[in-house]
This record gives C-alpha cells, structure tokens and sequence, in this order.
C-alpha cells in the first residue's frame, strides 16, 4: 500500500468514526413535516397552465413539464421582471468598492497611508500610530500588561480569530516580554515591535487585497509567493514551505500550518521617495489606520505566508519604516536578525 | 427501483418519498455532522434538506439525478445552519469505550485521530464539504463538484488543499513519535 492510500485510508476511517451513529428519530421527524408541506410544483404548474389558457398557447407546453422552450409574451414577462430586478442587483453589488472615508480609488491604488512604509513612528514608547492616523474604528491598543509570560494573548479585532504567546526577553530578564510596548491590533493587523528602538516590526496582517500581479483572487500563499518571487526577482529568496522551513521556528505555530516562507534581502539601496517600486504590496482595508504594506528589495523581510481556511494571513517580520529610523535603530545596537523578529511570539493559532 | 419512487414522489406521493429517503438519512446525518460539526444542528440541516427535497422535488427533471440534487441540498442546508453556530461554540465530544487505556494501540489510535480532528477542524466549510462528499459518501470528484455546484477545477483545488492539512497533521503526530523516541534515546 503506497503512501496516497495510507493517508486517504486513514482520513476514510476518521470520518467514518467522527460521523457518529445515525439519530434513529430522525427520518420520522423530517417525514412529519414533509406531511405538512405541499409541493412547489403544484401551483407553479397551475400558474404555468393559467398563462397557457390566457394566451392560447397551451399546446406548446405540452409534454415539457421541465424545460420552457419556447415563451409566450405574458409567461416572458413574468420570467423577464425578476431578470430586470437581479440584475440591477448585480450592478450594484459588482460596483467598484471606494473606501468609506474616500481616500481610495476604484481599484484601491491609494488605500491608506501614502507613506506605505510598513512600520509606525521610532519612539520607545510607543509603535502605535500616530493621533492624526488614530481613529476609533476598527482599531484596538492592546495593555502591555497582558503581555505576560505564558499568558495565551488575543485580539478581539483580528481575523481569523488568533492566539499566541510573547517570548520573554533574552537574555537575563525571564518574565518581561520580548516586544515593544503598546502593541497594535486592528481587524487586519497585529502589530508586535523589538524593544531595541521599537523599529523593526513583527506583525499579523490579514490583507483586504493584494496587489502584486497575482492571477485569481482569493490568493493562496503558494500563489502569493511565486507572485513575490516574480515580482522582485533576486533579491527575495524562497525559504521553502512552512512545515519543512528551516527558517521558521518549530514552535512558531501551535499546529501544523500550510504556506510558505519567502525572505526578502537587503539588496537594494533604500529609496525613501520610491512608491511601491517593485509593484507588489498588501492592501488594508478601507476605515482603518492601517499602514499599507509595499514588499519591496530595499526593505529586508521575511514573510511566513500561511493560508487559513480560505483566508491568508501574513506573518511579517521587517526592518524599520526610512533610513532615519533604520539608522537611529542601527546607532542602538540594531542587528537586523529577522529570525529573531519571527522568535517574539510562539504557538499561533488560528481558529 | 429508485427511479421509480422519484418518479411517484414527484407526483406528490408522500409514502414513496419516505420510502426513498429512509435508508439515506443515516449517510446525509453523518456528512452533516461532518460538515457542521454539532449534531443538533447537523439533525436541523438533514430535516431541511429532506424538506426542500419534498417541496422542489417536481423541478427535478432527471430522476436519476435524485441523489446528486439531494447531497447539494444538503451542503447548501449545511451552509445555512453553520452561519448560526458561533465560532467559540464547544464542540461536544462523546467519551466511548473501548480497549483498555494505555495500550499502545490504543494510545496510538487516540493520537492519531486527535491529529486528524485537529486538522479536520481548520478546515474551511467547503474544504470540509469537499473532503465529506468525496472520503465519506464515496463521490467521485466530478459528481461531489456537481453537488457543490462548484467546477471539477475547483473541486480538484479544494481536495488537494484539504488533504495537504489533513496529511500535515498526520505528519506531525509520525513527527512527535520520532522526536519523543530520539529524546528517550
């Protein structure tokens, strides 16, 4: 027995087993209602011979109880104005999206923040942002104090719904945590940022959109990576699925997580003027302060790609926001270790 | 014999409906529990199905197609009952008998399937929907898609991407096993 059927036996079994025992009351119930209800076909097949008599045309149903080739004009109207009424639904419904506070264009190209740098201010105070970029919407500053060793940690913001742990800080200080204070969360983004300058930024991101020549939305995170691959060539580095990756760590996730790890290397000399230079960034969504992320060559990252059910989510560990940062960050002893940024947090659910 | 009593029931026979449906709801009460993971509300979704089924029954053109229509009306049921089921909703276990604890083969088989629950439980409702029609009631991949209303495409896509979690997780527990018995070691 080859390794396919092992697996799909053993998937067979459990299903067989998790199924249960049937409910021996239940075909009993479903049949008294049953008895209760008159089948749809009835008046419809009465209303269908009404329209035939009041036109005359009866003859040409006959013998086509399923398929009504060829309309009379009142049975076509009645089919036409439903037609009407759902398409008109459908222009509304496929009308381009524009974010409520207007900041966007039909096809998100300015969502957000122009300043698509993927790290808030460099203080060591706080990594939140700015009071200007703050609204009450969708947006939630967790207490430090919740951060505590051991302590499984939760936004009642982000989705898909996530739990996780902080890593103390190392070396010698066991009970505080590793991360800066005043980390961020919104509905699509957890923000954890490393003491050292409060710079370099792990974070969660669910994005609203992705723009980075993908062919088919929803993205998968194979697809997401090959896309970041094409996009900025050789300066990012595939690192490999996430179960085999020796770069992630074996407690980042709590269970096994499907996805892929791409590195993005310092390649590129950092351009502070340059928008979206390698035309590949996550969307966030309209009404939040949500900073848009441009995956870039001159902003060394990694990015753990994960898909959750039908969602994606990225864990995203960069370097600071602009080279004034980046060298106030360096001046403090910055080591730009990515694989550090990634071990600030440990066993991530997604539920 | 079957397309017999689609045909009665279609004309509004109500004990060749019954007769129809009675050896299937045990099969469409599994893939529902599967599918929704509550067992009240797995019941809820068979009834409805089985109602609609009643009430639609003289749109079905083909009455060899009964089955079929009758997994995606289930599946669409499903869907519905699962939008009310609050995601932090426990899900109840049923603690059985069986072998002794501690057994090794029992252990083993315990571990297992918890691997298996755990990846079972991340799957999305069409990737557990895609794994239940075609694992579970034996569809082949084109008639489950059909069932789902979704192309064989999809449906290949949705398989392979359950199967990967379900078998990520399998991969795990061969891993615990090999890294507990190097520790041992």
């Amino acid at each position: 027995m080859n390794a396919d059927n092992r697996y799909d036996n053993a998937i067979r079994d459990y299903l067989i087993d998790a199924a249960g025992s049937p409910d021996p009351g239940l075909h009993a119930r479903s049949m008294d209602a049953v008895r209760s209800r008159r089948q749809r076909g009835q008046w419809f097949a009465r209303v269908r011979d009404l329209v035939a008599r009041s036109d005359g045309s009866g003859s040409r149903f006959a013998g086509r109880s399923g398929s009504l080739v060829r309309r009379s004009n009142s049975s076509a109207l009645l089919v036409a104005v439903p037609t009407v009424a759902v398409l008109g639904l459908m222009v509304v419904a496929l009308s381009p999206r524009t974010p409520i506070d207007g900041s966007g264009d039909a096809a998100g190209a300015s969502i957000a923040s122009p300043s698509s740098t993927p790290s808030p201010e460099s203080t060591d105070e706080s990594i939140a942002p700015s009071a200007s970029r703050s609204t009450s919407i969708g947006q939630l500053v967790l207490e430090r104090d919740a951060l505590a060793i051991g302590r499984t940690i939760t936004s009642d913001r982000f989705q898909p719904p996530v739990t996780f742990e902080v890593t103390p800080r190392m070396p010698g200080s066991p009970t505080e945590p590793d991360v800066c204070t005043a980390p961020y969360s919104s509905a699509g983004m957890i923000v954890l940022a490393h003491p050292k300058a409060c710079v370099d930024t792990l974070r969660l991101i669910h994005p609203y959109a992705i723009e980075c020549g993908l062919a088919a939305m929803p993205a998968h995170a194979d697809a997401l990576a090959d896309a970041i691959l094409e996009r900025l060539g050789k300066y990012a580095v595939d690192r490999g699925s996430v179960s085999d990756s020796p770069v992630v760590q074996a407690d980042l996730f709590a269970y096994p997580e499907i996805g892929r790890v791409v590195d993005i290397t310092a390649g590129r000399a950092f351009d502070q003027a340059a928008r979206d230079p390698d035309a590949c960034r996550l969307l966030t969504g309209p009404r939040t302060a949500d900073p848009v992320i441009e995956i870039r060559a001159d902003i060394p990252a990694r990015l753990i790609i994960v898909d959750v059910g039908d969602d994606l989510v990225v864990v995203w560990a960069g370097n600071g926001p602009d080279a004034a940062t980046r060298a106030a960050a360096l001046s403090r002893g910055y080591t730009g270790d990515l694989g550090h940024l990634t071990g600030l947090v440990r066993n991530l659910a997604f539920s | 014999m079957q397309r017999d009593l689609v045909i009665r029931a279609r004309a509004g026979d109500v004990e060749a409906f019954s007769a129809l449906t009675v050896d299937k709801v045990a099969r469409l009460t599994g893939a529902a529990r599967l599918i929704v993971r509550r067992d009240d509300i797995a019941a809820d979704a068979v009834q409805d199905a089985l109602l609609l089924a009643w009430v639609d029954l003289p749109g079905l053109r083909d009455p060899d197609r009964f089955d079929a229509w009758l997994h995606r009306l289930l599946v669409r049921a499903c869907y519905r009952a699962a939008k009310h089921v609050r995601l932090r909703d426990v899900t109840e276990i049923v603690m059985g008998g069986g072998s002794e604890p501690g057994l090794p083969d029992h252990q083993s088989t315990v571990a297992m399937r918890d691997q298996l629950d755990r990846g079972f439980a991340r799957l999305s409702k069409d990737h557990r929907a895609a794994i239940v029609l075609h694992h579970y009631l034996g569809l082949s991949l084109a008639e489950a898609a059909d069932a789902l209303g979704i192309p064989l495409g999809t449906m290949q896509s949705r398989m392979n991407r359950a199967t990967r979690i379900m078998r990520a997780a399998l991969d795990a527990d061969e891993r615990t096993v090999k890294s507990a018995r190097e520790f041992v070691r």
